[in-house]
Parts: structure tokens; C-alpha cells; sequence
């Protein structure tokens, strides 16, 4: 689409939107207003003209409604949970083979570094046979659910480039999101959550930012909401001490007038998305505290993931990412920072920190999978664990020198993630890496083809799912992506 | 017989010489006409006769050859008469002229060379393609001759209605690989009904029921440096095409089995998909079937009823649709307003919503449906009954319901259901084994645990 094609598609949304708004009688402030608390039909019309391509994008049979994306930040070692290589304990210690170092770029790896074996000892779970570490005591238990993605690869060998990449599909700022694309795409369920919901735990961001969560160019009412467990669950949301309910909503009644009588003026497709949102956040008052409020879970739910109300923890958003699952939105997304494990100290050390970081993901993310499947909500949801890339087979020697902790720099070439329910088959192994666990040598999986392949699932053509922006189509994938359709089932 | 078959093959070669005669004949009979009196005249009853002659020959070959079989018919039938035809004409114009004191008029000449270049063009259409005069012509050629460029492969639409031999291997064998593959192919044309397809050639059984005794497939497969490679002449089969050949081989070279009647390896597929848009990838009910669409007003009745309503993809019209929770209105009341789409509901997600055991007889119609979402309801054995005629239900949610081992036995009608849901509910051991033992490969999901204990509310 040429800039010229673009305001005229532009133009014409407006024009059409702008005839909406002045024919109708009541006025779409008045609209929206008057569906606040409850979803009258009125309300959907205003939703419906905002979210215009809900389901549009459903171009065919998808098997997963929704997405629970299970992002560890940092990117965990594949070598200390799931790619086991014998070779690799043989060659503990000794030096690296020039041939793996000859134009290889490292964030922090110089000189000649030494191999190391692996800091885990692997065990064959499940009828599937999968290789998975002790690491993981409670994960294996649910090894034959998953399907393995054992040669993913990636462009970008930097924390946030890489984020942004695996998320946005280009490793700059300013691209739509994933669950940006996919709430763009399909809508949401529930009318009274917001469709991409962000969970965040281990005390920190992603590298990236917000930007991971952001929906870049796409208007951003489909950007998403980051929601807390602990405290209040989305910031400001509870009315300030002396107002109540119904002054609330005179509050935002006023503000919704005056930004109609603004888009009346200037047209602008994002003074919609703020009215929506101002809606949104009112009704939202009262049903995010109760989805949020994982104090009302039986004693053996709190158990199974070892969830600890009130407190910030993965296993508290394991446990919230079902509860939203079951509310109907669309996509899930935890982020749990620590993984980098570099040995540079204790804390990011292969045998320390990293130990720590598995016991906060194993128990909660394998009772995530074994609730959703028991509650039957697993064919309909897909869920994916990973890193933004993988780890080196070689110990770090950041600035030529031994770190003094056991650790791995980053790995762009081979990392594993998983993937359970939502269409994809359980109890797969798809690719392999080399003898090390350096290279991908069968199946390989780019980045793209995992969104291309998340997209399929969803029942999206990752080709179709387009945005005009700046005088061209954009979508997720770029001008790459394979669906992976081994693995699908 | 066999002398003449051979004859038969002959035609190619023989077929040039009339050509060549004939065409000199019209010519010199059209310059004994415009020129009266050139001495050359003289010869142009003897060039009509000798054409005669050689085109009787080069018919009668082609007869021949024309009963080994395997051209297309319609092609075959216009190049055979209109041969004859012209065999005729040229036995007519020698005896026009065979009086060598005048000339007759010139202008049955022009049919005649105008008949023998079309003729002519018929005989390449069957032995080198139907785009071979186009495919490397000039672009304002392809455009008056109406070729398209991405019409390499032909786009089939339905595995069901799509032959494999017809539709997929003779278009390898006949645009592709060149003459000396089709002689193969019409060998097992012409023998494939009486005596099989192992008629054995001269180096081996030219097509065999697998592909690595088949004469045909080793010859497209060896090195192209052998005497013995097809195609002799131009580019060799590309990896897809062999894959398809050998696909075909080793199915027993069917000639009339449609694609949707045998099975495809993945890599087959993939080549199927990529070559002709052929999706022959095993598809689920709801992509099988095809419902009428529901109508958007009726849509909007059913969400004003508090249901969510969604066509399940952009070019299937069956619907997915969800109870939206809605504290002035009541499932069991609404529920009925489903009746209008039953046909047309694939998914249907009930759970939480209070369903009472009344409201299953709604559910009973939908006749699609197959993935049905109960769970956390009072719904008792009573009801489960109402369910029996879903025959297509895959999967069934009834956890968290009132359902005991007593239900089984209704739920064995279920014969499509691949999965049943019944954590915290009083369906136990007895049930499922009943359940397993008249549905096999159902799987009844219960509870888990992880280091937890069972759960016990």
C-alpha cells in the first residue's frame, strides 16, 4: 500500500467512524457510558467499532483460543534442563576448538574459553522418553504433555534486541507486540478483562522494557495491561480515598464527553481507544480485583503450584494465568527476570542462582499445565516456556578470564523451548542439536517460524495478519516464517 | 501382429516424407497456374501421387501406433481423421491432374497444406505438450495465445475428485519428461487392463507395483550421463516430480484411484501442497463438513440472549459459542434460542453457567457438535441421556458435575469421543472401564497431582 493508498484507507476509516458517531442518537459518549457495569448492546457496538477486526482474522480452524507465554528472562541454560550431550561432559575443561570461535560474535566471551560439561545429571521422563535434568523434579512428571523445540535459533545475542525479536519480530523498538498482534487479531473474550494481560515476577522487567508487551503502531487499546499479585492488582485502579463509584463514573462520563466532542473534531483513532479505556478501567474495577484474589483457591490448589497469597512470586501469576485462562483472555503473559547466568556471581551462577531460579518455575509451571489439563482448558490453550535465546556449550571467560562461578554466555545458535496444549502434540521431541549442543543440526525452528507457528494455532494466517503502517503491510513475521507443522497436531 | 505394432512406431520417421512431397506439390501446382505454360507442371500429378502413396504409409503407421493408447482422446480422434481426410485429398487432386494437359484450380492445394499443418501441429500437441510452442515464445505470443506463466502445475482443488494417475502422474509423463517416457506410459496404458502392470520391457518390467523394480523409475533416477536416462533430450524430473512417480510406483500404480483414497507421507504432501495447492493433510470433522451460514441477525438474537457468538473460521460456517455469565439472565431460560443454529454449533462452552439437567434436551439437537463444555454445573445421570445422539463429540467437559458411574452406559453411545473430563465428580473406576470397554481410545482425564496430595473437596 503506497502513502497515498494509506490516507486514503486512513480517511475513509475516519469518515466512516465519524458517521457513525454523528448519526447516532445518543452520541458515543453517551454509548459508552451507558453500558458501564454491564455489557449492554450498545456497549459491544462501541467495542465492536474500536476492536474492528475481531475475528476477521480467524482465517481458519485453530485448535487454541488462547496463550499463557511463559517467558524466562535472562534466557535459562537448555544445557543445564533439557538438551543432554554425553560429548560434552567428555570435554569438560578443555579448551574451545578455534573452529567454533572462528567469526563467532559473544556478548562477553574472549580469547579461547574452556568447554563445560554439564552442571545437571539427566534423566529419559515419560513414555516420551524426554531428556530433562534434575532441575526439574515436578516437570518431568508432565514431560509427556509437551513437545520440545530443541533447535530453536534466533538473530540477536543481546538481552532486549533478542526480547524484542522473539516478541515484536524485529530486534528496534516501535513494533506491534505478539499478544498485541494476536488481540489485534481476534478480540477478546471478555468484554469486562482486557484481552493481553503482562504478569511480571523475579524483581525486575525484561530488558526490553514495556515494549515487549507494547502494540507499537497498532492502536493501543491492543497493548498490554500489566497486572500485579501483589498489592493492587493493576496500579490505580481502586478509587482514591473519598470517591466513590458513582462519582467515578460522573468523573469519567465528563471525560468521555469532552474527548467525543475532540474525536468529532480531529478524527483521531486514538481518541477512541482512550474513551474505550476509560470504560475499560471502570468496569475493571470490578472484575480484576476478583480475578485477581487467588485467596479464594481451594488449600490443595495453593499446594500443587506452592502459591503463597499476597506475595510476588511465578508461581502466583502460574496460578493467576489459569484464573485469567478460565475468564477468557487471550493472551497470558509472565515474565520471570534471573536467568542469566552468566557465573559472574553467585546469583547468576549455573550451580547458585540458577538453582534457585528452577525451583521458583518447576513446580508451579508443571502444576500450570496439569490444572489446565485437568479443568480441560489445556486443548484450547497453548502454552509456551523459554528464553530469548540459548546458552553457550563453552564456560564464559568474560574478558579472557575464568569467571569464578560456573556460567554460560549467550547462544544464538541452539536454545530448547516447550510448548503444551492449544494443537500442538505432546510427547515430541522436535529438532537436535549437534554433539555439544552448539549448532542445530535437524529442525531447526527460527524465531519467525515459532510466531508463525503460535499464529497457526490460533487459527491465523501469520501472512494475512497485516497492519498499513508508513506506506507499507507490516505483520509479525516480516518476510520470513514457517509454520512448524510437525509438531502441530 | 507384432511386426505391425512395430511398424506402428515407425510413424514419427514416416510421417515427414508426405509432408515434404505434398507441400512441393502445391506449390508447383500453384505456379503451373499462375504461370501457364512452365514446363514444371509436368511433375505435379507425379508429387500428388507420391504423396499419396507416402501418406497412406505413414496413416497406416499411425494407426498403429494410435491403438498402443495412451493419447488424449480428443486430440488423438481430430489428428487421425483429419489425416485420412487428407490422404484422400491428395489421392483426389493427383486424379484432378493426372491429366497433364491442364491444371485443376490451386485452391484445393490450400486446404491441403493448411490441413497438413494443422494435422501436423495435433501430432506435436501429443508428443511434446500442449505448451510446447508457447512456453519459451516471445511475451506477445504468450499473451495472444492466452498462456499464463504460473500455469506450470495445474491448481486441483478436492483430493476426493482428484486422480492420481490422470490429474497428477501423466502430466509429469507428458509435459516433463519428453517422447521417450510416454512410449513407457503408453506401454502400461495399453496392457494395464488385460495383463496387469508388469508387462515386462526390454530391460526389465517397464512399470512394477513398487518403484524400485519398475523399469520407468530407474530410468528417471540413474545418472543422466546413461543412454538409458529419461528423458533423452532436456531437463531430467525435478525431486518433486520423482517423488510423486515414486509414490504412485509404490502404490501399485493405480490408474484410477482418487488421491483422497490412499495414503500420503507427510513429504507428499508437502509436494502435493506445493505443486498444486492440493491439501491432502487428514482434516478433522469440522473442516470435513460444511454447514450453511448463520445469519447475521441471527447472531445478534443469540448474543442479546447472552450467549458469544463466533464463526469458527473465516471459511467454515460452523460457530463456536460461549455463555457470557450475565447476572440478569439465566442459561436455562435462554438456551432455547440455540435451537435455531443447532447444526451449525461445533463448540459449545456451558461451564459455570448453572445448567440444569432440563436444558441437555437443547444440547441433544446439535447434531455437530464436538467439544462440549459442562463442567462446574449441577448436572446429574439423569440428563446425559439427552446426549446420546451427539455421534461426532470429541470431547466432553464434566468436571466438577453431579455425574456417578451410572452414566456410563448412556455415554457409551458417545462413539466419536476422544476425551472425557470428570476430575471431582463420583465417576469412578467402574464407569470408565464400562466407558473404555464400548468406546476404545477414550481418554478420561481426572485429577492430578504434582508433590500435592489428591484433591478431596
Amino acid at each position: 500500500m503506497s502513502l497515498d493508498q494509506e490516507y486514503r484507507y486512513r480517511q475513509t476509516q475516519l469518515e466512516t467512524r465519524r458517521h457513525f458517531l454523528r448519526h447516532c442518537t445518543t452520541g458515543l459518549g453517551a454509548l459508552a457510558l451507558a453500558g458501564l457495569g454491564c455489557s449492554s448492546p450498545s456497549t459491544d457496538q462501541v467495542i465492536k467499532t474500536l476492536t474492528g477486526h475481531e475475528d476477521r482474522m480467524r482465517h481458519y480452524f485453530g485448535r487454541a483460543k488462547r496463550v499463557i507465554y511463559l517467558h524466562m528472562a535472562g534466557s535459562p541454560s537448555q544445557l543445564e534442563l533439557f538438551d543432554y550431550k554425553p560429548t560434552l561432559n567428555q570435554l569438560h575443561d578443555q579448551a574451545c576448538p578455534q573452529s567454533l570461535l572462528e567469526g563467532k560474535k559473544f556478548a562477553f566471551i574472549s580469547g579461547v574459553p574452556k568447554m563445560l560439561g554439564h552442571q545437571a545429571n539427566f534423566k529419559q521422563h515419560g513414555q516420551s522418553g524426554a531428556w530433562i535434568s534434575n532441575h526439574l523434579p515436578h516437570f518431568c512428571q508432565v514431560a509427556d504433555d509437551v513437545c520440545f523445540l530443541k533447535a530453536m535459533h534466533t538473530d540477536e545475542f543481546n538481552h532486549a534486541p533478542a526480547q524484542l525479536f522473539l516478541y515484536t519480530g524485529s530486534p528496534r523498538l516501535g513494533r506491534p507486540s505478539l499478544g498485541s498482534w494476536v488481540t489485534y487479531g481476534l478480540g477478546t473474550e471478555n468484554e469486562d478483562l482486557p484481552g493481553f494481560v503482562v504478569l511480571v515476577s523475579g524483581g525486575k522487567t525484561p530488558d526490553a522494557g514495556k515494549s515487549v508487551w507494547g502494540s507499537g503502531f497498532l492502536p493501543s487499546i491492543y497493548q498490554g495491561v500489566q497486572c500485579r499479585s501483589q498489592g493492587d492488582p493493576v496500579l490505580y485502579i481502586n478509587n482514591p480515598e473519598g470517591m466513590d463509584r458513582q462519582l467515578r463514573g460522573q468523573t469519567i462520563k465528563a471525560i468521555n464527553e469532552i474527548n467525543q466532542k475532540e474525536y468529532d473534531e480531529f478524527g483521531d483513532d486514538e481518541t477512541l481507544t482512550r474513551i474505550s479505556q476509560y470504560e475499560m478501567a471502570y468496569r475493571m474495577q470490578l472484575s480484576v480485583p476478583e480475578v485477581m484474589d487467588i485467596g479464594k483457591e481451594p488449600q490443595y490448589i495453593h499446594e500443587m503450584y506452592g502459591t503463597e497469597p499476597g506475595k510476588a512470586s511465578f508461581a502466583n501469576n502460574c496460578l493467576l494465568a489459569r484464573r485469567m485462562a478460565e475468564k477468557g483472555v487471550r493472551f497470558i503473559q509472565l515474565f520471570h527476570w534471573g536467568w542469566d547466568s552468566h557465573g559472574a556471581g553467585k546469583s547468576e551462577a549455573l550451580n547458585h542462582g540458577f538453582l534457585d531460579r528452577c525451583k521458583e518455575v518447576d513446580q508451579p509451571m508443571s502444576a500450570l499445565i496439569q490444572d489446565l489439563k485437568q479443568r480441560g482448558l489445556l486443548d484450547e490453550t497453548l502454552v509456551v516456556w523459554g528464553g530469548e535465546f540459548g546458552r553457550t556449550p563453552m564456560m564464559e571467560n568474560r574478558g579472557g578470564v575464568t569467571n569464578p562461578f560456573a556460567g554460560r554466555d549467550h547462544h544464538t545458535d541452539a536454545f530448547t523451548i516447550w510448548m503444551a496444549g492449544g494443537g500442538i502434540k505432546g510427547g515430541v521431541t522436535h529438532g537436535e542439536t549437534d554433539e555439544i549442543g552448539y549448532y542445530g543440526i535437524k529442525d531447526q525452528v527460527h524465531i519467525h517460524d515459532l510466531q508463525a507457528t503460535m499464529l497457526h494455532t490460533l487459527g491465523i494466517h501469520h501472512e494475512k495478519l497485516i497492519y498499513p503502517f508508513q506506506g507499507r503491510d507490516f505483520r509479525l513475521t516480516d518476510v520470513a516464517g514457517k509454520i512448524v507443522k510437525e509438531i502441530l497436531v | 501382429m507384432e511386426i505391425l505394432n512395430w511398424f506402428g512406431r515407425f510413424h514419427p520417421a514416416l510421417v515427414h516424407l508426405p509432408i515434404g512431397i505434398l507441400i512441393a506439390a502445391a506449390i508447383c501446382h500453384w505456379i503451373a497456374v499462375k504461370r501457364p505454360g512452365w514446363k514444371g507442371a509436368a511433375i505435379v500429378p507425379t508429387l500428388y501421387l507420391l504423396g499419396f502413396l507416402a501418406a497412406s504409409v505413414a496413416a497406416f503407421a499411425g494407426w498403429r501406433l494410435a491403438e498402443e493408447g495412451g493419447y488424449q482422446e480428443n486430440i488423438i480422434f481430430w489428428h487421425r481423421w483429419l489425416g485420412i481426410l487428407l490422404v484422400i485429398v491428395s489421392l483426389v487432386l493427383w486424379r484432378m491432374n493426372s491429366n497433364r494437359t491442364t491444371v485443376s484450380s490451386p485452391w484445393l492445394s490450400l486446404g491441403l497444406v493448411l490441413g497438413l499443418l494443422w494435422v501436423g501441429h495435433l501430432g506435436g500437441l501429443m508428443t511434446h505438450g500442449e505448451d510446447y510452442l508457447v512456453e519459451n515464445a516471445p511475451q506477445f505470443v504468450k499473451k495472444l495465445a492466452s498462456y499464463e506463466e504460473g500455469s506450470r502445475f495445474t491448481i486441483l482443488d478436492d483430493p476426493d475428485s482428484t486422480q492420481i494417475y490422470t490429474h497428477i502422474i501423466q502430466p509429469i509423463l507428458q509435459k516433463n519428461a519428453g517422447p521417450a517416457t510416454i512410449m513407457i506410459s503408453r506401454r502400461r496404458i495399453k496392457y494395464g487392463g488385460s495383463r496387469g502392470i508388469s508387462q515386462r520391457g526390454k530391460n526389465g518390467k517397464v512399470i512394477e507395483g513398487n518403484a524400485s523394480g519398475s523399469e520407468l523409475f530407474k530410468r528417471v533416477v540413474m545418472d543422466p550421463a546413461s543412454k538409458k536416462y529419461m528423458p533423452p533430450k532436456g531437463v531430467g524430473l525435478s525431486y518433486g516430480e520423482i517423488k510423486l512417480l515414486e509414490w504412485w510406483l509404490d502404490g501399485g500404480a493405480p490408474t484410477e484411484k482418487s488421491v483422497a483414497s490412499v495414503e500420503t507421507a507427510p513429504a507428499i504432501q508437502a509436494i502435493l501442497l506445493n505443486r498444486h495447492k492440493l491439501d491432502t493433510k487428514p482434516k478433522s470433522y469440522i473442516e470435513k463438513t460444511k454447514v450453511n451460514p448463520v445469519d447475521e441477525q441471527v447472531m445478534n438474537k443469540i448474543r442479546e440472549h447472552g450467549f458469544a457468538i463466533r464463526q469458527i473460521a473465516m471459511n467454515n460456517n460452523f460457530v463456536d459459542v460461549t455463555w457470557k455469565d450475565i447476572d440478569t439472565l439465566s442459561v436455562n431460560d435462554e438456551i432455547g434460542v440455540l435451537e435455531e443454529v443447532a447444526d451449525q454449533i461445533a463448540w459449545l462452552d456451558l461451564g459455570s453457567s448453572n445448567l440444569s439437567d432440563e436444558s441437555l434436551n437443547v444440547i441433544g439437537q446439535m447434531k455437530n457438535l464436538v467439544r462440549l463444555k459442562m463442567e462446574d454445573n449441577p448436572i446429574t445421570d439423569a440428563s446425559i441421556n439427552d446426549l446420546k445422539e451427539l455421534k461426532h463429540l470429541e470431547s466432553l467437559n464434566l468436571y466438577k458435575t453431579k455425574i456417578t458411574d451410572i452414566c456410563a452406559s448412556d455415554l457409551a453411545h458417545l462413539k466419536g469421543l476422544k476425551k472425557l473430563f470428570i476430575w471431582q465428580t463420583e465417576f469412578g473406576e467402574t464407569g470408565i472401564s464400562q466407558l473404555k470397554a464400548a468406546v476404545p481410545g477414550v481418554e478420561v482425564i481426572g485429577g492430578y497431582t504434582l508433590s500435592t496430595p489428591p484433591p478431596s473437596d
